[in-house]
């Protein structure tokens, strides 16, 4: 039992992370990002083709470096892609991302001919636990990293300027504008954390599991947990994750493993039923979107 | 470079490749290659491409057959069944191709076959095949050069059981198998657990998971606490990626049986993965498995090796190659039988009376029959040698006639 609760935990970790990206990117910009998922894949593969370069004691620069190019790629993206469409239907924006997921997933084939790749760390440990379940490295670099990252987004949106000039713009962008915040500028940054958030993602899953073009299947899962934090909730993110997890792992656990694919997709359903604005979304926000 | 290869051939493969030598001045036979060359599974059947493509090229540069150079139509179906059907239709009605090749994973091979079936166009498939090739009444146009996966008989799935039982496996040996929720794996898993049964064997655990499935923690679970001590992973690559490091995590400390159906290079990748709780790792195949030195024990890998070297490659030389450098073969023996000019019907006669010497490839030729477009089949078994980081003989050729097997 404890074995499966430590899967729940690891698993809904990193789903909770992947959400995050999105919803960092919702929430600032309202428009949700359907190239998200060849970007985590694109930066899995960039990930692992460094770390072989370079070698896997050099990780640390590695890390950095690709962190890094995901947030000047999402900045980059809104700004020479997204702002030009400021002022246009919602649609035209997502759109845009689908197109840029496209091309990203054609490179992506044509770069690494859907071959695997995984990301490790040369750390290999492996802790018993009493009962006999046992923790290993990559759940233990997946809850650590989630421990640094949550705290950390909820501090930037708490005090620092830019995090209450991006809430102040999530929350209604003309007066925010109109009181001298550049407003592009913020959906700039968000769209940086948000890829960067990708990129950690990428690696964990890259580390825990495989760098392939299936990533975008478990980055849909990303999704579905967004939507059932509710879209524009970081927190939310996190019982939604674990929720997921749950039952994704339970029923292949105990119900029927052929079930495992549908799962998500039935909470996603029962959520949009009962309550679409998400466990920590308000309907106010959504009525207003 | 790799990109700027791989752009060159995504602009140029869809539109036909055709590989045909200058100097040839008859009008050529026309063969028509459809599979996965852009799309997810690219990287199991573009390299048969490659050492079919090659083996083409030197027989044209030898004088192609009786002066008729073979020229090859490729079409990428980017392993979309509908685009499959589509592109066949195309190869046989306006390029008139003699025959198809390949097509891919065997979610195309239906609608492909339904095509044929129209034209009388036979079809030599490559890795897989999905329909009956075994005598006495095989799928009348289908050739089986690789492995035939249906649930009533599979040679692979037949030799993974004699694998365990050649390392040990007995009467109470405690089996499981791991599988796609796919019709086609099931097939295979029914194989696996009708002949383990039918040995003695104590079947503990059967799963199933959906490809592309990345957290494999509660199978993995499961397989351990099934105390599964010879486990068939039925399943990709990319699954063994993620189960295999939680079956270690969760105890599991048996051996597993699988069959190889990757490159070398990405195979070894999934090895490096495993830490030490996994000891045992077998590889059964019908084509033998590349590693260093390849070409000394088996002279016409290093021929595969110069000729695709030549003529252009992607991904490094192994067994992938090898179905398709004896593909080429097959084409070159049957096209040498038919007249000129040549109609599918002729080629399907010609392929029925197949008897290739593979060289040393295989264990044995490749030898079809009006009733039996499979033939014998021989099968080695390999083990993953963790320190020196490539496969290992553990099993040499053990031959197989599916008609030994029709019924049980």
């Amino acid at each position: 039992m404890l074995s499966f609760v430590i899967g729940v935990l690891t698993t809904g970790t990193l789903y909770a992370l992947l959400a995050t990206g999105f919803v960092v990117i919702y929430r600032a910009s309202r428009i949700l990002n359907f190239a998200y998922a060849d970007i985590v894949t694109l930066a899995g593969y960039g990930t692992a083709v460094a770390l072989a370069f370079v070698g896997r004691a050099a990780y640390p620069p590695v890390i950095i470096g690709v962190l890094l190019a995901a947030f000047l790629f999402g900045a980059v993206t809104y700004w020479l892609l997204v702002r030009r469409l400021a002022g246009r239907p919602p649609h035209v924006a997502i759109i845009l991302t689908v197109a840029l997921g496209t091309v990203i997933n054609a490179f992506v084939i044509l770069k690494w001919g859907g071959s695997f790749e995984t990301i490790s760390f040369d750390w290999n440990v492996m802790y018993t636990l009493p009962g006999g379940a046992r923790i290993s490295d990559r759940d233990l670099l997946t809850w650590l990293t989630a421990a640094g990252v949550f705290p950390a987004l909820l501090c930037f949106y708490a005090f620092s300027k830019i995090g209450r000039q991006m809430r102040a713009v999530a929350e209604n962008t003309l007066l925010a504008s109109q009181r001298g915040i550049n407003v592009h500028y913020n959906f700039a940054i968000a769209w940086g954390i948000g890829i960067l958030l990708a990129g950690i993602a990428s690696i964990l899953l890259g580390h825990n599991f495989v760098i392939s073009l299936e990533i975008s299947r478990i980055t849909m899962v990303g999704f579905i947990v967004a939507v059932v934090g509710g879209l524009t909730s970081i927190k939310g993110t996190i019982p939604g994750g674990f929720i997921v997890a749950l039952a994704e792992l339970g029923t292949a656990s105990y119900v029927n493993q052929r079930l495992t694919d549908v799962i998500p997709y039935i909470i996603l359903l029962i959520v949009l039923i009962v309550r679409p604005w998400g466990l920590f979304g308000t309907e106010e926000e959504f009525e207003r979107v | 470079m790799v990109l700027a290869a791989g752009l060159l051939g995504w602009v140029c493969l869809p539109a036909g490749y055709c590989a045909a030598p200058q100097q040839a001045k008859l009008e050529p036979f026309v063969m028509g290659y459809l599979t996965d060359i852009t799309g997810p599974a690219r990287y199991m059947y573009v390299p048969a491409l490659e050492a079919y493509r090659a083996y083409i090229e030197e027989l044209n540069a030898r004088g192609g057959i009786k002066g008729h150079p073979v020229k090859v139509v490729v079409e990428d179906h980017k392993n979309d069944p509908a685009r499959a059907a589509a592109l066949a239709k195309r190869l046989i009605l306006e390029d008139k191709v003699l025959a198809l090749l390949d097509l891919g994973m065997s979610g195309n091979h239906r609608v492909v076959i339904e095509e044929a079936k129209k034209t009388g166009v036979p079809i030599l498939n490559a890795l897989v095949t999905a329909c009956n090739t075994a005598p006495p009444t095989p799928e009348k146009l289908v050739f089986a050069t690789g492995w035939q996966m249906i649930a009533e008989l599979s040679p692979l799935h037949i030799n993974q059981v004699k694998c365990t039982q050649a390392i040990g496996a007995g009467k109470g040996s405690r089996v499981g198998v791991l599988g796609f929720t796919a019709p086609g794996s099931r097939g295979g898993m029914d194989v696996v657990e009708r002949f383990s049964k039918a040995a003695g064997m104590n079947w503990v655990f059967r799963g199933e998971v959906p490809a592309g499935t990345l957290d494999l923690t509660a199978w993995a679970m499961q397989i351990a606490q099934a105390k599964v001590e010879y486990f068939h992973h039925n399943a990709g690559l990319q699954e063994m990626i993620g189960l295999f490091p939680a079956m270690e995590k969760y105890g599991f400390n048996g051996s597993i049986v699988l069959g190889m159906n990757s490159l070398e290079s990405e195979f070894a990748k999934a090895m490096a993965v495993v830490r030490g709780g996994i000891k045992n790792v077998y590889m059964v195949d019908r084509y033998p498995l590349s590693y260093p030195g390849v070409e000394k024990d088996i002279p016409e890998y290093g021929t595969i090796m110069q000729a695709v070297k030549k003529h252009g490659q992607e991904y490094p030389i192994g067994h992938l190659h090898v179905i398709g450098w004896v593909m080429g073969m097959i084409t070159e023996q049957a096209l040498n039988k038919v007249p000129w000019p040549a109609a599918p019907s002729d080629y399907l006669k010609a392929l029925e009376t197949t008897d290739v010497n593979t060289r040393g490839l295989l264990g044995g030729p490749i030898r079809y029959t009006p009733s039996d477009h499979h033939g014998p089949s021989w099968w080695r078994a390999y083990k993953w040698d963790f320190r020196a980081k490539r496969p290992v003989v553990a099993v040499d050729w053990m031959e197989l006639k599916l008609a030994d097997y029709i019924g049980k």
